[in-house]
């Protein structure tokens, strides 16, 4: 399978991706792939501890992928589509993992303010010494309903209202985690120097 | 008292998402609080180290492992839908009884689980398929590990050197081959009880 340079296709190119897929072409699956590996292995990375479990990740969040390839109906781009997967695989492995992850309602937010990820580990993340280790040390100790929807903003690029498709949340809520996982981040590195 | 931009402002004054009135507010009451511009700094650079944290490389294995595992699915996928179109057109029969319909259904259920997949008939089809660069080395197809040697898609057990009877593709290519229809390359499997191998045509063919 081939992980060629990526390139971001258009609407049109996607729609035509999915048919290809619909009438039995595997090389749509495989541009599919190549297109958006590198990013749901790098979802995958933050959103849980360590290559080995987001290379697990990856594997589960392709296969849902090519089994509901046929219903992607072009509604939301193909790459918001495909974080949705990545973000619900995500969440059924912390379910699994008996780690009390739940989709928050809005007063939860306060709440999960106050808590601190369980599976982070600062005696290991202080031994991360460079300076993208130190982040990614912080990020796994912002509770996850903050992290996912920094880590879209600010590590993909994601606009409000895709963050809000994706979490299948109210723009309000978007706004509300994005600056309270930015404001967690804040006082860590700046508590750190 | 002083009353203090909130946290959500600030953040979405960094993503632009400030309607104009709210912006004009934000940044006049920013001009007079040292406080509010050292929160908003604050915020600025966590954004800036965010977006610069490196993307990492996926392991080299990882688009060989997803592409066994949707092989097999594939697989599982395509069996599972000839079983299904296969009894509905038994069903469909005006003069066929449903037990006797069962029965039959059955029995070939029976029949394609236990030589569905070794019995096809290649016949083959046309091909639109690039080339994929990095062809891995090994893959699973219904249960049956393939080696690539020598540009040549070889059945594991058997021998390099066994002679072989090369087929034509025909017009329809049994699902189970079809993983190997974007190689442009030639197969070599155990078909019928007998070695053969088939050329899959490449893309621009
Ligand atoms: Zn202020």
């Amino acid at each position: 399978m081939s992980t060629a340079p990526v390139v971001m296709p258009s609407p049109a190119t996607e729609i035509d991706l999915i048919e290809r897929h619909r009438i039995g072409d595997p090389s749509a699956f495989e541009e599919i792939y190549s297109q958006h590996e590198k990013m749901v292995f790098n979802l995958a990375l933050r959103m849980t501890r360590s290559p080995e479990d987001a290379a697990e990740l990856t594997q589960e969040v392709f296969l849902r992928v090519y089994r509901h390839l046929e219903r992607f109906r072009g509604s939301s781009t193909l790459k918001t589509w495909v974080f949705r997967i990545a973000l619900n695989c995500c969440r059924s492995r912390f379910r699994r993992r008996r780690l009390t992850f739940r989709e928050p309602s809005p007063g939860d937010d306060d709440a999960l303010e106050r808590i601190a990820d369980p599976r982070a580990d600062p005696e290991r993340d202080a031994l991360n010494s460079g300076l993208g280790e130190r982040l990614d040390a912080a990020l796994r100790r912002v509770p996850l309903a903050f992290r996912e929807a920094v880590v879209l903003r600010d590590v993909h690029g994601f606009s409000y209202d895709e963050i809000g498709e994706i979490l299948r949340i109210r723009i309000g809520t978007v706004r509300s985690r994005i600056a309270r996982g930015r404001e967690r981040l804040r006082c860590m590195l700046e508590s750190e120097q | 008292m002083t009353v203090h931009v909130s946290l959500e402002q600030l953040s979405s004054y960094l993503d632009l998402e400030l309607a104009e009135p709210e912006r004009l507010g934000l940044e006049h009451h920013l001009h007079d609080c040292a406080s509010c511009r050292g929160r908003l700094d604050g915020l600025r650079s966590v954004v800036a180290r965010l977006e610069r944290l490196e993307q990492q490389a996926p392991p080299s294995e990882l688009a060989f492992l997803v592409e066994r595992r949707v092989a097999a699915e594939a697989d599982r996928l395509g069996l599972q839908g000839r079983l299904e179109r296969t009894i509905k057109t038994l069903f469909i029969q005006p003069s066929m009884t449903p037990i006797f319909g069962l029965v039959v259904a059955l029995a070939l259920i029976l029949y394609l689980f236990s030589f569905g997949v070794a019995r096809q008939q290649i016949r083959g089809t046309r091909l639109v398929v690039p080339v994929s660069p990095a062809a891995p080395v090994a893959r699973m197809i219904a249960g049956r590990e393939f080696i690539r040697t020598d540009g040549v898609w070889v059945e594991r057990g058997l021998e390099p050197t066994a002679p072989v009877t090369v087929l034509e593709l025909g017009v329809e290519i049994p699902v189970e081959l079809l993983p190997f229809a974007g190689l442009g390359e030639r197969v070599r499997l155990i078909q019928d009880g007998q070695v053969v191998e088939v050329v899959f045509p490449r893309a621009a063919d």
